[in-house]
This record gives C-alpha cells, sequence and structure tokens, in this order.
C-alpha cells in the first residue's frame, strides 16, 4: 500500500506492506536515527514524534502514519545548527554508547515542545519510556534541564 | 597531584555530536546490494540428542540460499570467550552440534532474500530430538549420576588446569595463604552465612549484530558489535578454518557491551553463511534472543566463614564458591577466579582461604559481566564486614577503614592467583579508600542519618542506611596487551590508530586526552581510528577494566616517541641542541634562545623538503600488575513493611580511580555502574520453568530501571595518583557495580533487622524474611 | 491484508463485520503480526473526546490516556481517580497513542482504566448493526459481535461525588500493574452511603462486592476494614504468575485494598 505524509516537514510518499511497522519503513527509508532495540514497545530506541507527541514507532502500523506528520532525530538538527538538546547531550556527558539517544532526544523534545519549564519530574516521566544501559539517567536529565534553560524556560 | 592541560578536563566525547545528530554509525545501519538475512533455529530443550534434522523443505524455500546445522559445517571445537590466546576457557563448544545442552542453544540457521523468508524456513525445519534428563541447581550437578552435559571425547581445555565435563566440573582451584584455621582459633566471634546471587542479562541496548561482506580481494570483512575485535578475527578464522588473513572486523560504534560483547557469540556462523552463499549477510539478535541465547552473569552461591577479634582485627576469611557455569564453560574459570583474586586483596588479613567450583548446568551460559566475579563476591564480603562490625559493636565506616588495605601495603592473595592462575607479586602504590570513606561518609550524612533513623517514623515504612567498599583489579597483568599507532599530517594534526574498542564508555576521547597531553596539542588535532584488524595495531580489546591504563600507557608510549621525533626535525631547524628544546602548545620552543618552530612547520619540513620521513610511531603495552581502583558506597532506603517493597533513597559513592582523564565521563560510568547495580539487586530476575525455559525474555517482564525509578546519585571522585598509569590513571569501567547489592542488603538490615543473604532483594523475599523474623521473636520471648 | 481508514461509523461497522477483520486504536497491542485480513483504523472518526454533559462525562473511545491525565473535567471527578489511572500506567510515549477504548477491548489483565472506570459505574455505547450501553462490568462478561466496537465511555456524574483512590503496584514505575486497586466511596455523616472496589491485575478487572457490601452503610475502623477486606480477598480466584506467589500476591492486594479503602474511607 501506499500512503503520504510529512516527514521532518517534507512530504513523502512511502510504500509499504500493510502489517509493516513504522518503524522499519523509517529505517529503509534511510531514517537510521530510528533504532531497533526490543521490537516490543519496551525501551523507547524507536522514539519518533508525531504530531507533536513522542510515540514507539516500533508499535505503531506504517499505514497509521498516513496523512501525519512525523519527526525523527534527522529532522531537528544538523551539524552546522543542531538542536540545543543535541548540544546539551554533548555537554553535559549524556551521551556514552549513544544508541538511546535520539528516542532519549525525541522524548525530550517532545516534552520541551508542550512544556518549556520542566521540573525534575517531569523530566523523568517524559523519559521514563526510553531505557538507558551506560548513564544511570542521571546526565540525561541534567542535559535535559540545561537545554531548557537555553531554550528560554525558567528553572521551577 | 599534577596540574594537566587536557588530561582531568571534561571534554566532550569526540563522537558525542555524530551521535547526537543520530548519524547511521552502528553495526546495523548499513544496507548492502543482496544482502542476506540470518536466522537461528533454537533449542526447545534444556537437554536433547538431535537425532535427526530434514532441512530440506526449508533449502527448498524460493529465497533461502543456506541452511546449516551440525550435518553441513566443520566441527571446531573451540571456546566463544572473547580471550586471549591460549583462551583459558574449555574448548566445549562448535557452530552446530548433535547435541543441545540448553533452551535456546543453537540448532541450525538460514541465511534468505528476507527476514521474513528466513523465520519461514526455520519453521520448515524438521528435528528430531531425543530429550535428555537435564540438571539447573548447581548444587546437584557434580552428584553421582547427573547427567552429563559435555560428554563429546573432544571438549577440553588448552591450558594445563583442572577439567572433569564427565562430572559436569568445569573448573576448580582452592587456595590458601597464612592458616584459616588458626586464624579461626585467634578470633573472639566466628560468623558463618550462605550466600545466594542470581542470573542478571547485560541489556545493552544494541542488541548483538554482525554484517559479514567481501572486500576487492575477495578477503571476508566483519562488520560486527564487539568488545574484541582481534580475538573476533582469531576465532572467526578458527571456525570457518581459513587464515586469520582473509579476515577483516571492523568494530563500529557499539551500542553498549559490559561484557556480553566480550564473546564470540554471532560472527562465526553469520561469516559462514556469508562465506558458503557469497552473499553479504546480516544477522541481528531480537531482544528474546540476547536473553535465551546470549550470556549472562554467573550466578553464584557462596558459603562464607570469618573471625574477628573484639578489637576489631579479621582473623581469618574463608570463601566457598559454586559457579554456575551454565551449557558451555566460556568465561567459567577466570570469572570464578575473580572472586578470590580481585575481591579478596581488599581486606586486611593474614588467614585466607578460598575453593572453587564452577559446574555446567543445562541454563544459560554464563559470561563476562561487568564486575566478572567480584561483583559476586562483594556481596557476601559486603555483608559480613557489615556483621562483623555489628558484632564488635563498631561503627562499620571505621571497621571498613581498619580492615582495607591501604597504600603501600600487599596482600598475599597477589602473587597467589589472578584470573588465569598464578599472579604477580605487587604493591599498593596508589590508595585513596580511607579518605573515600570519610568524604563519603560526610557527603552522605552517614552519622547523622544514622542516629535520625535511631527514632523511625509511625507507618509501615522504615528508613535506614547501608554502606559497603569494593575494589576492582584492572587488566590481567603479565597477559593483556594493547598497542596504538599515530602518524604526524601536514598540519600538525595527528592520525591515532587505536586497537582500543570504545563500547560507549569514552575510550576514544580519553585516549586522545591523553596523547593530546602527552604532545600539548588540543584534543581537536587528534583524528581517533579504533579497532579495525586491518588497519590498528593489536589491543586485546574492552575488558578486565584496562583500556585507559593499558590502552592508555601504549598512547602515551606512541606520543612520547613521536615527540622525540619532532624534537629531532627541530634541533636540525632551529640548529640548537635538543636538550634546550621542549614542546608547548603545538610548537617547539628553545628554552636558550627562545626560539620557536611550529609543528606545522617542523612536520612540512619533514614531509617535503629535508631528509624527508614520515613522523609516525607505534609502541606496545604489557599489563605488569593490575592496578586497584577503589570505591566507598553509601545507599539511604525505605523498606514497606507492608509490602515488602525496597526504594533506594540516594545513593552515594566515593571513588578512587587515580588520575580521572575525563572527570564526565568517569562519573557516567560510575552513575552507569550503580545504576546497573541497583535494578541488579532489586528488580532484575531470570524465571525459568520446570524444563528450563526463561519465562521472561523481554523488557516488559525483565525490568531495569527507567528514569522515574533512580535515586538521587552522587558521585565524589577522591584523586589518588598511580605511577604506573598514565597521567597517574588506574580505572573505573567496573568497580562501582560491585557495591549496591552489599550496600543495599545491610541497609535493608538496619531498617528492619534482616540480613538478605539471597537475591534480588524482591518485595516477596523481604516480607517472607520479615516475617521468619517475627516468627523466631515469637518464639524467643517463650 | 488491507488497511481501512473509514471516516463513519455506518462504514468502521460495515468493514469490521468481514471476516478476519481488526479494529486498531492505538495500535500498542500489535507486538506480533496480526492475522488478519482487514486493520480497521478507528482514529479518524472523531472519536478523541471529554465531554462535560449536564449529569454525565462522555469519553470518545479513542481517546488517549494521555488526554485523560490531562483533562480538567475528569480531574474533578472523584478524587481525580481516572487521571491517576491514565497517568500512572505504561510510559510517556504508550499513553500518547494507548485509548481508553483499545484498553477496555484488549481486556489485559494489567489494564489501568477498567478498574477505575468500574468504581464510576460507567458504561460503555457499542456501536454495530444496532446501538447498545451496558456497564462496563457487563463488558468483561460477554462478547463483541462482529461489527461491534466501543465508542464512547458514559461515566455519570451522580457516581463521581465521593472520593476515590487508585493504586497501582509494580516493580519498576513504568511497569504493567502487578496488582491495581481502585476505589470509590460516599459518605453520609459518620457512616458510609456507597463503597465501590475493583481490581485487576491479579484477576481481570473485577468488582470485589464482599467488600462493598461488607462496608456499606457502616462506621469504618480497622477491625471491620481488615475483617472484611481479608475475608473478601481470600475468596478471589488469582490468575497464574511466575513473578510472585499466590500467597504472596493474595496478601499484597488485601494490603493494598486496604490502603486504598483507608485513604478513601479514614482520610489516610
Amino acid at each position: 500500500m501506499e500512503i503520504t505524509c510529512k516527514i521532518n516537514n517534507v512530504e513523502k510518499r512511502l510504500v509499504f506492506e500493510p502489517h509493516e511497522r513504522l518503524l522499519d519503513v523509517l529505517r529503509r527509508e534511510g531514517y537510521d536515527g530510528v533504532k531497533n532495540g526490543c521490537s516490543a514497545g519496551d525501551c523507547g530506541t524507536c522514539t519518533v514524534i508525531v504530531n507533536g507527541r513522542a510515540v514507539k514507532s516500533c508499535l505503531m502500523f506504517a499505514a497509521q502514519a498516513k496523512d501525519e506528520e512525523i519527526t525523527t532525530i534527522e529532522g531537528i538538527g544538523t551539524d552546522e545548527n543542531p538542536h540545543p538538546l543535541q548540544q546539551t547531550f554533548v555537554e553535559t556527558g549524556a551521551i556514552q554508547c549513544g544508541f538511546c539517544t535520539p528516542g532519549m532526544i525525541l522524548s525530550a523534545k517532545a516534552l520541551l515542545d508542550k512544556n518549556p519549564n520542566p521540573t525534575e519530574d517531569e523530566i523523568k516521566r517524559a523519559i521514563e519510556g526510553n531505557l538507558c544501559r551506560c548513564t544511570g539517567y542521571v546526565k540525561i536529565i541534567e542535559a535535559v534541564k540545561l537545554a531548557s534553560m537555553r531554550m528560554g524556560g525558567r528553572r521551577k | 597531584m599534577r596540574e594537566f592541560k587536557v588530561v582531568g578536563k571534561s571534554v566532550p566525547k569526540v563522537d558525542a555530536f555524530s551521535l547526537a545528530l543520530g548519524k547511521p554509525l552502528f553495526a546495523d545501519d548499513i544496507e548492502l546490494r543482496g544482502m542476506l538475512h540470518a536466522k537461528i533455529l533454537w533449542s526447545p530443550h534444556a537437554h536433547a540428542r538431535i537425532k535427526n534434522i530434514d532441512t530440506s523443505k526449508a533449502e527448498a524455500l524460493p529465497g533461502v540460499h543456506a541452511v546449516f546445522c551440525y550435518k553441513n559445517v566443520p566441527r571446531v571445537i573451540h571456546t566463544s570467550a572473547g580471550q586471549g590466546w591460549p583462551e583459558p576457557s574449555p574448548y566445549d563448544v562448535v557452530m552446530f552440534d548433535n547435541k543441545v545442552r540448553h533452551v535456546g542453544d543453537r540448532v541450525a540457521a538460514v541465511a534468505a532474500e528476507t527476514e521474513e523468508i528466513a523465520e519461514k524456513a526455520l519453521r520448515l525445519i524438521k528435528v528430531e530430538y531425543e530429550p535428555l534428563p537435564a540438571v539447573f541447581d548447581p548444587e546437584r550437578a557434580m552428584d553421582e549420576g547427573a547427567p552429563v552435559i559435555h560428554d563429546e571425547p573432544d571438549c577440553k581445555y588448552i591450558i594445563p588446569v583442572f577439567y572433569d565435563p564427565k562430572h559436569n566440573h568445569c573448573a576448580h582451584i582452592d587456595l590458601e595463604v597464612g592458616n584459616f584455621e588458626q586464624g579461626i582459633k585467634e578470633a573472639d566471634f566466628v560468623i558463618e552465612h550462605k550466600f545466594k546471587t542470581h542470573h542478571e542479562q547485560h541489556c545493552s541496548l544494541e542488541p548483538h549484530t554482525c554484517i559479514c561482506y567481501f572486500d576487492h580481494a575477495g578477503r571476508l570483512v566483519v562488520r560486527t558489535s564487539t568488545q574484541v575485535p582481534f580475538h573476533v578475527r582469531r576465532i572467526v578464522a578458527q571456525c570457518l578454518q581459513v587464515p586469520v588473513r582473509m579476515i577483516r572486523v571492523i568494530k563500529p560504534r557499539i551500542g553498549g557491551g559490559f561484557g556480553g560483547k566480550q564473546e564470540v557469540l554471532i560472527e562465526d556462523v553469520c561469516t559462514m553463511l556469508a562465506m558458503r552463499t557469497k552473499r553479504p549477510v546480516r544477522l541481528v539478535y531480537t531482544r528474546g534472543e540476547e536473553f535465551t541465547s546470549a550470556r549472562v552473569r554467573h550466578p553464584m552461591v557462596m558459603w562464607v566463614k570469618t573471625g574477628v577479634r573484639k578489637d576489631g582485627t579479621l582473623t581469618a576469611i574463608q570463601l566457598k564458591v559454586l559457579s554456575n557455569a551454565g551449557a558451555y564453560g566460556s568465561h567459567a574459570m577466570t570469572v570464578m577466579n575473580n572472586t578470590c583474586a580481585k575481591a579478596l586483596p581488599l581486606f586486611h588479613c593474614e588467614n585466607i582461604k578460598w575453593i572453587a567450583d564452577a559446574v555446567y548446568t543445562n541454563l544459560v551460559p554464563g559470561g563476562a559481566y561487568r564486575g566478572y566475579g567480584v561483583t559476586q563476591a562483594a556481596f557476601p564480603m559486603g555483608v559480613m564486614m557489615d556483621k562483623m562490625a555489628e558484632t564488635i559493636g563498631m561503627d562499620p565506616v571505621d571497621f571498613w577503614k581498619m580492615n582495607t588495605i591501604k597504600k603501600g601495603e600487599t596482600s598475599p592473595i597477589f602473587k597467589a592467583l589472578s584470573e588465569t592462575g598464578k599472579g604477580v607479586e605487587m604493591i599498593v602504590e596508589s590508595c585513596s579508600l580511607p579518605e573515600c570513606i570519610d568524604r563519603g561518609a560526610e557527603i552522605f550524612g552517614w552519622r547523622e542519618k544514622r542516629e535520625r533513623y535511631k527514632n523511625q517514623p509511625k507507618g509501615p515504612v522504615k528508613y535506614a542506611v547501608g554502606m559497603s567498599c569494593m575494589v576492582q583489579g584492572g587488566t590481567v597483568p603479565l597477559i593483556d596487551m594493547a598497542s596504538a599507532f599515530a602518524k604526524m599530517n601536514d598540519d600538525g594534526s595527528f592520525n591515532l590508530l587505536i586497537g582500543a574498542t570504545d563500547l560507549g564508555t569514552g575510550a576514544d576521547t580519553v585516549l586522545a586526552q591523553i596523547f593530546a597531553e602527552t604532545l600539548d596539542i588540543p584534543v581537536e588535532d587528534v583524528i581517533v581510528y579504533p579497532s579495525d584488524t586491518d588497519i590498528t595495531p593489536f589491543d586485546k580489546g574492552a575488558y578486565a577494566s584496562g583500556t585507559t591504563y593499558l590502552s592508555g600507557m601504549a598512547v602515551l608510549k606512541t606520543a612520547e616517541k613521536i615527540k622525540e621525533q619532532i624534537l629531532n626535525v627541530a634541533a636540525d631547524m632551529l640548529g640548537e641542541p635538543k636538550e634546550d628544546l621542549r614542546i608547548e602548545n603545538k610548537a617547539v620552543i628553545s628554552s636558550k634562545s627562545g626560539k620557536r618552530v611550529e609543528f606545522s612547520q617542523i612536520v612540512k619540513r619533514a614531509l617535503y623538503s629535508k631528509d624527508q620521513f614520515q613522523i609516525a610511531a607505534i609502541a606496545s603495552e604489557l599489563s605488569r600488575l593490575p592496578p586497584q581502583s577503589f570505591a566507598a558506597h553509601f545507599a539511604e532506603v525505605a523498606v514497606d513493611t507492608e509490602t515488602g517493597q525496597v526504594k533506594v533513597l540516594s545513593y552515594v559513592a566515593a571513588v578512587d580511580c587515580g588520575t580521572a582523564v575525563n572527570p564526565k565521563l568517569v562519573e557516567g560510568q560510575v552513575e552507569g555502574a550503580i545504576l546497573n547495580g541497583i535494578s541488579y539487586a532489586l528488580t532484575e530476575e531470570f524465571f525459568f520453568d520446570d524444563k528450563g525455559r526463561m519465562l521472561n525474555p523481554s523488557f516488559s517482564d525483565y525490568k531495569i530501571f527507567s528514569a522515574p525509578d533512580i535515586p538521587k546519585i552522587t558521585t565524589i571522585l577522591v584523586p589518588s595518583y598511580e605511577p604506573t598509569g598514565p597521567y597517574g590513571a588506574k580505572t573505573v569501567g567496573e568497580v562501582n557495580i560491585n557495591g549496591p547489592l552489599p550496600a543495599i542488603s545491610n541497609a535493608i538490615y538496619n531498617a528492619v533487622g534482616i540480613r538478605l543473604c539471597d537475591t534480588p532483594f524482591t518485595p516477596e523475599r523481604v516480607l517472607r524474611s520479615l516475617k521468619e523474623k517475627e516468627k523466631k521473636g515469637q518464639t524467643g520471648q517463650r | 491484508m488491507e488497511f481501512h481508514y473509514p471516516r463513519t461509523v455506518k462504514k468502521t461497522v460495515a468493514l469490521l463485520r468481514r471476516p478476519s477483520s481488526l479494529a486498531v486504536a492505538g495500535g500498542t497491542s500489535f507486538i506480533v503480526k496480526p492475522r488478519a485480513e482487514h486493520l480497521v483504523d478507528l482514529t479518524r472518526l472523531e472519536l478523541n473526546y471529554i465531554r462535560d454533559k449536564k449529569t454525565e462525562v462522555l469519553i470518545g473511545a479513542t481517546t488517549t490516556a494521555t488526554n485523560i491525565s490531562e483533562s480538567q473535567v475528569l480531574g474533578r471527578l472523584a478524587s481525580g481517580i481516572l487521571r491517576a489511572a491514565s497517568s500512572i500506567m505504561a510510559d510517556t510515549q504508550l499513553r500518547n497513542v494507548i485509548t481508553v477504548g483499545g484498553d477496555i477491548a484488549c481486556r489485559y489483565i494489567w489494564a489501568n482504566l477498567p478498574p477505575a472506570l468500574m468504581v464510576l459505574d460507567a458504561r460503555l455505547k457499542i456501536v454495530g448493526s444496532k446501538e447498545r450501553v451496558i456497564p462496563i462490568e457487563k463488558f468483561f462478561k460477554s462478547r463483541l459481535q462482529p461489527g461491534e466496537f466501543i465508542s464512547e465511555v458514559i461515566v455519570p456524574k451522580k457516581s463521581t461525588k465521593g472520593k476515590g483512590a487508585f493504586i497501582k503496584f509494580s516493580r519498576t514505575k513504568s511497569e504493567y500493574s502487578l496488582i491495581t486497586v481502585a476505589v470509590y466511596a460516599e459518605r453520609l455523616g459518620k457512616k458510609t452511603s456507597v463503597v465501590r472496589v475493583a481490581v485487576s491485575g491479579n484477576t481481570p478487572p473485577t468488582r470485589i462486592k464482599a467488600i462493598e457490601v461488607g462496608l456499606q452503610g457502616k462506621v469504618i475502623t480497622e477491625e471491620l476494614l481488615e475483617r472484611t477486606t481479608m475475608k473478601a480477598v481470600a475468596q478471589l480466584q488469582l490468575t497464574e504468575s511466575y513473578i510472585f506467589s499466590e500467597d504472596y500476591r493474595r496478601e499484597l492486594l488485601g494490603t493494598l485494598l486496604k490502603r486504598g479503602l483507608k485513604k478513601v474511607l479514614m482520610g489516610g
């Protein structure tokens, strides 16, 4: 089957089998920042933003993305112009192996877009669906706080 | 303490920015034309003979290019443990066997055009099993008449050590230093306990991933998520029966390892499929396979007996260890040895006896896991220390300080045993553990909290604190070797080619810092290229907390050799003796004349103008001793006495890793290890049914912590200076995973009076122990 | 296999009447490839709403858990029990797609919303060849007919004036509920006038009438709570679980029920 949707602000036509998951279709289309850590909705490495909300693309049929707006890690920043979260993740040491990072950053972005001024608990809740085995989450939380400040949120 | 320009600074990880942008850097992020997808058929039985396999239907399925089983691959007995040669693990595994030894053991493999076809083909393979009796309990494995798991005649060690597979006896060593019985006689109190630790999976977010293809010369290129590229090359060549020169192993960015990728787990079959089909082949584990068909932390049963005098003198330690190796003996002996070799040097005690056995069972095989045996031993020892302190009425903080090794001291264990056998004598030349204990206790508020929690609040939740100390020696002395190569470019930048394997730990960055420090250049001028067996020199790989210390020394030596070459050219250019010249800010300056020549001028002269040559160097470093890193951990817990649930509220780790080359990365290592340790202590658990099948092979049922579960974690780095390490650095990768089990167990005891000696500390176990205590208390009152 | 995007209820019903068809809302239940010929997307039917009516609150079936957890209207009902239930289920990404209809229709043993809805006496509007409204409890004792799907949840306001409490027990915060307890109660003077209790996790979502009857119209004491709860819990049929023993789960269920009841009945 075939649908159109917007990925990272570009109109896209996607062709796939009706049973295929958004995760697999996105990877096939070259969005390699979408990772596959469990295929079961548990680890969050496949997180993308659909219509402003973070979702797990392994638990979503690609067909469900029809006419929707999808944002992947490739769509939020570039070498020249990184997203503040990408910058603060680097600076705070929030990235070790980096496999959870794209999903983690997208979950954090969905939070900050809605709530520029989150509390520590709100940050923890926003990333609760993203597992990380390297960092113990300490520096990831720090990175989100720092980005929120840089993006103009007042710290509570 | 020396001051440095680059070392000791938290420069960002050299690969962090690319990772933050989500660039395709991992093993699975490439797509090759004509690539086939491999899938493996797993045993549903814990122990069975394969009477026959019929693969004809699978082979006939359109899109299937190869089907492997024991009938059509060479039988090469080897070990999948990614260790140096000769491997200190038994040769007890083949690519495919006519016998399966655990649920999730390999039976057959398929390579097909798509994953779907491959999966379909697996369902078409007909296997006739003859189920055999199985043994799951390590305490029953050596019983007379127990099923023999490795009855194949060709299993063996290739080094001279004890091995008795006919009795499932995978390894045995014992030793005694001093006189244990005498030590017990000298004690005022003797304490004995039995402890049990459980299975644990590494849970790297990136599953095991391997893509194999041919290069222009017809050689096999193995792009794989490994901690040990050079061991992969050697073992793959062995399994495929091809020369090492036919194999090139490339390690791209790796999504976490923690020991799980110190195993040649999938590369043998993936490369074999590529070799036979002449097509690129991709093999990626599912999350479920990570649980059932990868490796785990060895569960252990431990019996500990200690003697202590009223004045706090530790007179005797006896540790008996029974390690559950599972179906294959990968890392079984070395992990077992570390329960003594790398765990017991911590203690001031003249009389130590240690008896250890590893046994085969029909469960998922053990392997390397961060902590590598020390985690297992640190638990009983940490609890025993707490109990001894309580028995003699001493604050644990004081008791630990009194009974742990100090700078300038040695332990008889160093000489008696190493991971692989005989050890090396050494003096501990750096140790800030006493300061770690003091500063940790102060920042944690140890004494205040102990005082405060003497009065518990009303209600079902009780609070308390607990502590423990730990050590972990780095590297395997006289065996581990690392090397580095560097060359200078036109602009004064350098290519640094290292065999060391960054798994996400930040090794590339730390090694670049050491290189930059030595040559007084900015880190940006060091272009790190890691772990490609065609291009980089040998390194043993990322294990035994060895990279910063050992690979770091290799890098430092390489930089020093380059420095000599630079100074030689500069001396010629300036017409001044080398002795008057020094390196500073990418230039050579004469202390006498004040004249200066830039690195870029020096290298241009060397490459283009006079006596042309490439400024380049290679250096190796052999580990002479295992540097000891220390930590003191403090945990504050809340125990719900109605549900049994334990919550860790705050956690402080004071760590001595020598010089922290990159403090932020060190903190990251500490925080990650602690949280892994806490969720292992509380929620991670393998459940097996009575047939040996794992019931919870997924992240929804095997629970690791996510962000809302974490306590407040504080890391304190208490520097020391290790003279044998690069700029005083030691190691930090593993030591901190050894703290949570004992620290939390001790805290639970202080909260509700139960000593948990079996892990994990689940709500049910806590509640049951509380009830048992209540019952005993009642009987006592009568 | 075919994926359908109906825009009307009528068309949806027609599609779902076909053999081998499955309704898709959030889609999170399809961890493995579904064995169906037709997947029918319910999210384009404008069923994502929370409407505050005079006597009831209407929740459209494809309203997500996130929507519920953020709803001011639902926050005012029974101490915000629905907000509590929806905000501690699963994790952020899953709450963004899990729908109230799906959480009921999938009949998961760990589902959080059904027990909370049960103690509010919620009803379900089910559309199919004809429309019917049934109490949510009845849903768990019956089946949907071909073509039928849940289109709306109706929460009567009169049964939400009292206090509610919701407790989830799990090993980590984002784990599915191992035990869920929902309690609702109203008081008249010193005595209780209404008590409703529902659980899931150890059992399919179910009301515990023995507790409700035992506490109705009573002056609540610790002793009465203890006796009533333990007796009721002893009689429950628990499902199998390898995580904890049955004895432990039974005791835990009693503990959590008592905690929930104390919270709404004794303010602690």
